[in-house]
């Protein structure tokens, strides 16, 4: 598109001014609504619903068919929302006209239970296998809590803003994402679902494995073994020393070593020093500078800490 | 029909025929109802590589622009020709480390087959410095002429032969699956997926630690590997009935066994002793194992049964088999000291795990719902127990077998089963108000462990209520943990199995009773498998009416450590999350939120002295507390429909500070050397995230996109500063500081959408 310098002007003091009312009030005209094709009747399908739904942008039911709920004859819109013949047959306009038989979201809701059954009468299979007695249905959740099936994006099964959909309840693990040593949730590399299974799951937490280790070893195969030398909390249980969404202390640690070891490791030796300010580095105060306390603390010389495969890995240096 | 456009709709078509223009389509209603494809290009920069634009984010000073979404489909509206095909092809961050491409094609309800790559960078560190060269591979060199001595600052040259190395790896997955529908019934699903890593990361190397004296260094350890992973299932669903049998395989490949490094430190450290070197031992390198390759292999089957309306079953059972047989690398490298064979070739370690699960979940009336529940899971550690003998680091020699030596260890293969119940009752009160309660038990049992079984009972009630705009649900949960007898030196004298050895230490410490005795702080309670006493609490409020809604919530951890003297005595953690949104039409939205996360943790700890010594002097104890503080605070505006509907603004902004105080308390008995303890100052770490974001329709089918972002981190982490080359008398210092600095950058692009 070219513009004129008279246009090209105009745009910028528009622009500038726009800018300057972003966060005003009020209402300008929208291109979109302005073109909004307007639906004609005669058309095969799902006519009943469109003669009303068609062109409302606020209930964008004929974006459904840019969806693969809108592939081929089935589902209509009754397959979903019932036959709905008191809302269709509605004549009097005096009296409001009631709703379909089925709703899925606002004041008219229906029985959560009635819209998840709805659901999965044809997504019956799958990851939705455990979903009966589940926690989110348990918490009267239904699949369009989560799921925009009218939408031509579902977010949710869009990686980079899956997240945002699950952070809308979960907001300690939002800002744990945020946290200086996170999982990488930006730009959705590693998603809730990599992990959890939110229809239902035989695990804790709707792990997508069946314990949590397993669900860490698949994407973390080199923490597998099995070794010859296991760090017990390491095959325990990842969580016992990581938070997965996200921590103040690299790498996703619940404390800081040592002090994180040592709320474990009391024997002889050097395990039990009380480290403090002395062992900083003269130039920050400190008296001693401990290879225990600064780096990497422990880890300096016991690295292997989820286990070796070392014959003499016994104290997971090797 | 602009070529750019013929070009795309020329690919449309090549893709799927039956994806053709239905012949008198009115266009505006196509509109709506077809699927719409996009194409983004342009080019993008940064101020700088700094880590703070995020150690994943993959941005460059300058890279180009790149996403593309095409899909192709059959018109269903107003079109009973439909085929039902289906085709997508994407790609985001195209010039970009983190670029994707993903796509899929198949008739609806028949079959699909889809593919996806993706590629995810992790920078770790900028500012680490090494002596050593061949990063990235399995051999570090130390440059030629090197002076060795006996601790970092008789390190002849080491400052000017520091050299700035990256820390940073990436990972490349690609995946191929496909599922196929042979009829309402059955369904087959096949995965492949492959995932290559590459790159560096820091791993501490010990040269040794006879007596005492540790020497290491933190190097770049190789990154090479791939793991391979193959999936199936076979799922059968009916409307009463649903189960999926499915096999799963996992492969991990590296491809280095071991890392070889030059030992930068002369023997002076290590001469003399039982396992001490004769003056002037040549000991020119260090070898640690890699992660070895290893296989795990699964076959599961999970189902559901509705047994009437009323009562449903979900079970799961699977069946695992985990295995290492990778061959042992020898005790040490360098040759005079590897006298002693190896008591196998390999570790041929396995492991086996059951899972078995079951949940019925029954409605007994209209109002009241009970859900029962019972779980297995068994970690079987199959792999052989032999008798090792622990040479550190490369550097000592080797004692002989039943000597009395602490350095004669035994393997110990630890397994683990979990035996749990679960009984629910939900009521609902009245409509809008329901209440449940709960009852789990959960026991678990684990080898050579000082805790053989423990158990821990949850009782809980949860309450959740709606009424108009309003919503609330809110939980209490308390947890009793208890453990049979907690046996302090039990895998202490499973591994070290010198019989010789474990009978003079019960000699030196006085002790009839060796298990009561040996080399453990007193009454020091490992916290995973200690007595415990957990309070979980949480509430959720919300409001929502249009254009407003907001939501407070709140939850509380608190742990309590009733049976532990010594270790971790309690950890606390408290959040409260606001969130409010504004959106008075589909034209304008915004929504901020604020976070309060508080945590705090307390340990006690007595020191003690020498090898053998049990001290009973209370005197010697320490106590740490370690808290977090953090702040999150977000915002986000959108508002659309600017300049007569062309423009659409919008802010996205985040703040963190994490904030983690560490303060000790020692007795006066601890060693001097640290008594009485100097203050740590807090660790600190702010970020501020700032993104604007305007488009700018330049026709009903193209828009301007310009991007800005800033970045700004602020950390202060007293374990890098000041931390120089020979700060410490034992590992190297790698120059390392804190992530500190600010990135702007800015993108434009142009994106076109079409039919």
């Amino acid at each position: 598109m070219t513009r004129s310098p008279d246009t090209a002007g105009r745009f910028r003091l528009r622009l500038a001014a726009v800018l300057l009312a972003f966060f005003a009030a009020g209402t300008a005209s929208s291109m979109r609504a302005a073109d909004l094709p307007v639906f004609q009747e005669g058309t095969s399908g799902d006519n009943v619903c469109v003669k009303c739904h068609g062109a409302n942008e606020k209930k964008p039911v004929l974006a459904i068919h840019r969806t693969r709920h809108g592939a081929v004859a089935q589902p209509g819109c009754q397959a979903c929302h019932g036959s709905s013949r008191a809302h269709v047959m509605h004549k009097d306009d005096a009296v409001e006209r009631p709703a379909p038989d089925f709703v899925f979201s606002g004041v008219n809701r229906s029985a959560p239970e009635t819209l998840n059954r709805t659901c999965l009468n044809c997504h019956k299979g799958g990851k939705r296998l455990l979903a009966a007695g589940s926690v989110h249905p348990a918490n009267d959740l239904t699949c369009a809590n989560c799921h925009k099936v009218h939408a031509t994006e579902d977010a949710v099964l869009q990686r980079e803003q899956q997240a945002g959909v699950c952070f809308a309840c979960h907001k300690q693990q939002r800002a744990e994402s945020l946290y200086p040593s996170n999982h990488g949730f930006a730009g959705g590399k590693v998603v809730c679902s990599d992990c959890h299974n939110p229809h239902g799951s035989s695990a804790p937490k709707l792990l997508v494995k069946p314990t949590l280790n397993e669900t860490c070893f698949a994407c973390h195969a080199d923490k597998r073994g099995p070794f010859l030398w296991e760090h017990p909390p390491a095959s325990d249980d990842c969580s016992h020393c990581h938070n997965p969404h996200g921590s103040a202390h690299a790498p996703l640690l619940k404390s800081r070593p040592p002090w994180l070891c040592q709320s474990c490791h009391a024997g002889s030796l050097h395990t039990t020093p009380a480290l403090s300010g002395r062992g900083l580095p003269r130039e920050a105060g400190g008296t001693s500078p401990s290879s225990q306390l600064l780096l990497r603390a422990c880890l300096n010389c016991h690295s292997a800490i989820h286990g070796s495969a070392h014959p003499s890995g016994a104290r997971f240096t090797r | 029909m602009s070529p750019r456009r013929a070009s795309l709709l020329a690919l449309l078509l090549a893709a799927n025929g039956a994806a053709a223009q239905v012949p008198g389509e009115d266009e505006r209603l196509a509109e709506l109802v077809r699927p719409h494809s996009r194409v983004e290009v342009g080019a993008g920069a940064t101020s700088n590589e700094s880590l703070a634009s995020g150690r994943g984010s993959g941005l460059e000073r300058h890279y180009a622009i790149g996403a593309f979404d095409l899909r192709g489909a059959a018109w269903r509206y107003n079109n009973p020709s439909d085929d039902g095909f289906r085709w997508r092809l994407s790609g985001s961050e195209l010039g970009l480390d983190t670029r994707a491409l993903r796509g899929e094609y198949g008739k609806f309800n028949a079959w699909r087959i889809s593919a996806a790559f993706e590629a995810l960078p992790w920078r770790a560190a900028d500012t680490y410095h090494t002596p050593y060269a061949g990063a990235g591979g399995a051999r570090l060199s130390l440059p030629a002429g090197w002076l060795k001595g006996a601790d970092p600052a008789a390190l002849g040259g080491l400052a000017a032969a520091l050299n700035r190395v990256p820390i940073e790896r990436k990972r490349e997955r690609g995946e191929l699956s496909s599922v196929v529908w042979f009829d309402s019934d059955w369904e087959w699903r096949t995965t492949f997926r492959n995932e290559a890593r590459s790159g560096t990361k820091l791993r501490g190397l010990e040269f040794g630690s006879n007596g005492g004296n540790p020497r290491s260094a933190l190097l770049p350890e190789p990154v090479d590997s791939t793991t391979r992973v193959i999936e199936t299932s076979l799922a059968y669903a009916d409307e009463e009935f649903r189960a999926v049998l499915g096999w799963s395989s996992s492969f991990y490949r590296a491809a280095d066994r071991a890392l070889v490094w030059d030992n930068a430190y002369s023997s002076a450290p290590w001469t003399g002793g039982a396992s001490g070197l004769p003056a002037g031992f040549a000991l020119p390198l260090g070898q640690a194992a890699l992660a070895p390759d290893n296989d795990a292999h699964q076959v599961s089957l999970n189902g559901a049964w509705d047994l009437s309306n009323a009562t449903r079953m979900n079970f799961s059972a699977a069946r695992g088999r985990m295995t290492q047989d990778v061959p042992l690398l020898p005790y040490t490298i360098n040759a005079g000291l590897a006298a002693t064979p190896l008591p196998r070739a390999s570790a041929d370690a396995q492991v086996m795990t059951t899972h078995l699960h079951a949940r019925l979940v029954h409605r007994v009336s209209r109002t009241l719902s009970i859900t029962g529940q019972l779980k297995f899971d068994d970690r079987d550690n199959r792999t052989p127990m032999a008798e090792y003998l622990y040479v550190g680091g490369d550097i000592q020699r080797q004692p002989l077998f039943d000597s009395a030596t602490d350095r004669q260890r035994t393997n110990l293969p630890r397994s683990r089963s979990d035996r749990r119940a679960m009984l629910e009752a939900d009521y609902r009160v009245m409509p809008g108000l329901n209440a449940r309660t709960g009852w789990d038990f959960e026991e678990t049992r684990r080898t050579f462990t000082e805790v053989a079984r423990t158990r821990e009972h949850t009782v809980r009630l949860d309450l959740r209520a709606n009424r108009d705009r309003f919503s609330f649900n809110g939980g209490l949960a308390w947890l009793e943990r208890r453990g049979s007898e907690y046996r302090y030196n039990l895998p202490y004298l499973a591994s070290y199995s010198s019989e010789a050895f474990i009978n003079a230490l019960a000699s030196a410490s006085g002790c009839a009773i060796l298990a009561e005795c040996i080399r453990v702080g007193p009454l020091q309670n490992k916290f995973y498998i200690a007595d415990r006493d957990r309070l979980r609490a949480r509430a959720w409020a919300g409001y929502n009416e249009a254009p407003f809604s907001a939501s407070l919530r709140l939850d509380l951890n608190r742990d309590r450590y009733p049976n532990s003297p010594y270790g971790l005595g309690e950890s606390n953690q408290s959040v409260a999350s606001l969130d409010a949104g504004f959106t008075p039409d589909e034209t304008f939205s915004a929504s901020a939120f604020v976070t309060f996360d508080r945590q705090s943790q307390a340990s006690r700890t007595r020191q003690i002295g020498s090898v053998n010594a049990v001290s009973s002097n209370p005197l010697a104890d320490w106590r740490v507390d370690q808290g977090n503080r953090t702040r999150t605070l977000g915002l986000n505006a959108t508002r659309a429909a600017l300049a007569g509907g062309r423009l659409t603004l919008s802010v996205e902004a985040l703040w963190l500070s994490s904030r983690s105080p560490v303060t000790l308390a020692a007795g006066p008995a601890v060693n001097p050397a640290q008594n009485p303890p100097g203050a740590l100052p807090d660790l600190l770490s702010v970020s501020t995230r700032l993104a604007l974001e305007a488009r700018y329709a330049l026709s009903r089918a193209t828009l301007l996109k310009a991007r800005y972002q800033a970045w700004r981190q602020r950390n202060d982490d007293w374990s890098l500063e000041q931390v120089r080359a020979a700060t410490l008398s034992n590992v190297i210092g790698t120059l390392e500081t804190p992530l500190y600095g600010t990135t702007h950058g800015l993108g434009l692009s142009v994106v076109h959408t079409f039919r």
